[in-house]
């Protein structure tokens, strides 16, 4: 693999090469290999370009935008930084364009989405913003069922340009939010005392909407800011059809296990009657921090 | 590095030091610089003595951590974090034009979880704000931001509710996105009759369900600050 090894990356050998050189000329490769060499050497440059090695080897995103998008990334103008050259495209003219490239994937059974309570407070549920007694009046309240997704009528689910990450309902029996985030990989739940909110709906649901589930992407993962996102870490394999990605549970050895399906779908407005389709369930907040992680375990671990 | 510990391990992706390095990196800085530190980060530029952003964090959410874990140990800088979310707030409510809304939204969001009763005029200042139309990026209006932050400090600390809050509330209580918020203010903080408060927003069309404004009430009867 040119980049599970601490040593420097072989670009010539790289799936990232071999899949452009099918589909660009030698005078693009130049330009794209100078900007995949910018991202540096550091082990959290080396695991977004496995990701992009992955990407290339597997089916999962729509080839004409991806081929489209580093089109645009090797303008003339693009900005030396690298991630500044994505940050560039994807906020740009055409940034629609981009928007959750994954090809629709099959799902089984229910959707999932899982939030910090104060921030699906915050954006879906709309009660005033306060602190933690606040919160807890809200926990409290949707436990016994005073707030349900009734209250979610007339919000989103979800913010504008950013896919929403879902998974399937293997957490639905969890009851403490450690054991979720652990699984899910939400580094970004920090702190004890946190609680994580399960938002459950139906596929056929979003079916109805007319929304589709899609495979993640790289490219969603950078809609939430590319320098954010390097911890995404597309799931490894090859496969003919596009599938869910799949999430890094952290381990106790730091090396990261594999985790649980993900799939990715539009944000969403809850329309008044249909907050029965979205059932609440509120998860104990975290008692501990998360178990430690390091870049380099990540990196040397090919099963996540 | 060795007077750090071995959970201060320079290591971007060190967890347990996250927040810790974080909170040595503010604690020396003014109010103003504090200030400026945090904006940056909520309207999504990184800095460099701030942990990266990780999946899924929003700008605010590091000055959480850092209030959280500091709850026991340093009062000095819960209070300056909170001194300087009011600062912000009171800085973007005075300008003609709002560029980055959703900074301000972070701004909001993060005054009214850390319980910053400073921030209770800058925020009343900015919903009052010409601009305040504006969308946020989850669809919600910045005036509506502001009420929902206004209301959950005013839950915290009742006494600070003022005349000019209340006519604010009773002013907005007709735009129904702003129906929820504001009724529950008016009973809630204001003491207001219901059924005269309900039936005036009922007359302008808005629909007003009994078991929401129930549960919006439940939320609001804290009349004390406890976190």
């Amino acid at each position: 693999m040119p980049v599970s090894s601490r040593g420097k990356s072989d670009t010539s050998e790289s799936p990232f090469r071999s899949f452009w050189d099918t589909v660009l000329n030698e005078r693009f490769w130049f330009t794209l290999s100078a900007w995949y060499d910018s991202f540096g050497m550091g082990d959290d440059a080396r695991l977004v370009q496995r990701s992009l090695h992955r990407e290339c080897q597997r089916s999962d995103i729509e080839l004409e935008k991806w081929t489209e998008f580093f089109r645009e990334l090797m303008s003339p103008e693009a900005p030396a930084d690298p991630f500044h050259a994505i940050e560039r495209v994807l906020s740009g003219p055409r940034k629609a364009r981009y928007f959750l490239p994954g090809k629709i994937i099959a799902w089984f059974g229910d959707v999932c989405h899982y939030a910090r309570i104060d921030r699906f407070n915050e954006q879906s549920l709309r009660f005033p913003i306060g602190g933690d007694t606040l919160l807890g009046k809200i926990a409290d309240a949707i436990e016994h069922g005073s707030i349900s997704g009734s209250s979610m009528e007339g919000n989103s689910i979800g913010v504008a340009d950013r896919p929403l990450w879902i998974t399937d309902i293997t957490l639905t029996e969890e009851a403490t939010s450690d054991v979720a985030r652990n699984r899910l990989g939400l580094r970004s739940l920090n702190q004890p005392g946190n609680r994580l909110v399960e938002v459950r709906y139906r596929a056929a649901y979003l079916q109805q909407k007319g929304v589709q589930i899609k495979a993640p992407t790289v490219l969603d993962a950078w809609h939430d800011g590319p320098r954010r996102s390097w911890i995404f870490t597309k799931r490894p394999g090859t496969a003919s059809e596009p599938e869910p990605g799949r999430t890094v549970a952290f381990s106790g050895d730091g090396r990261g296990i594999p985790g649980v399906i993900e799939g990715v779908h539009a944000p969403l407005l809850v329309l008044p009657t249909e907050g029965s389709n979205f059932a609440l369930r509120v998860l104990r907040p975290t008692a501990e921090l998360p178990p430690e992680q390091s870049l380099a375990g990540l990196l040397e671990n090919d099963l996540v | 590095m060795s007077d750090l510990g071995a959970d201060m391990a320079p290591d971007i992706w060190n967890l347990r030091a996250r927040v810790k390095r974080a909170a040595r990196y503010l604690s020396p800085l003014t109010d103003i610089e504090l200030a400026h530190a945090m904006w940056r980060r909520m309207t999504g530029f990184a800095d460099e003595g701030l942990p990266r952003f990780e999946r899924h964090e929003q700008g605010a959410d590091i000055f959480l951590d850092v209030v959280s874990a500091a709850a026991s140990d340093d009062e000095y800088l819960i209070r300056s974090i909170r001194r300087a979310s009011a600062l912000i707030i009171a800085e973007q409510a005075g300008k003609p034009a709002l560029v980055d809304l959703n900074g301000i939204g972070e701004a909001l969001f993060l005054a009214a979880r850390i319980q910053a009763q400073e921030a209770v005029n800058p925020i009343y200042a900015l919903a009052l704000n010409p601009e305040g139309e504006a969308r946020l990026s989850n669809g919600e209006s910045l005036q509506a931001r502001s009420l929902r932050a206004l209301l959950g400090l005013l839950i915290a600390f009742p006494a600070s509710a003022s005349e000019a809050h209340r006519k604010l509330f009773e002013s907005l209580m007709v735009k129904s996105e702003c129906s929820l918020t504001c009724l529950t203010a008016l009973i809630a903080i204001f003491h207001g009759d219901r059924d005269r408060l309900v039936a005036a927003v009922r007359k302008h069309e808005i629909r007003i369900m009994d078991d929401q404004l129930d549960a919006h009430l439940a939320i609001a009867q804290t009349n004390s600050r406890s976190d």
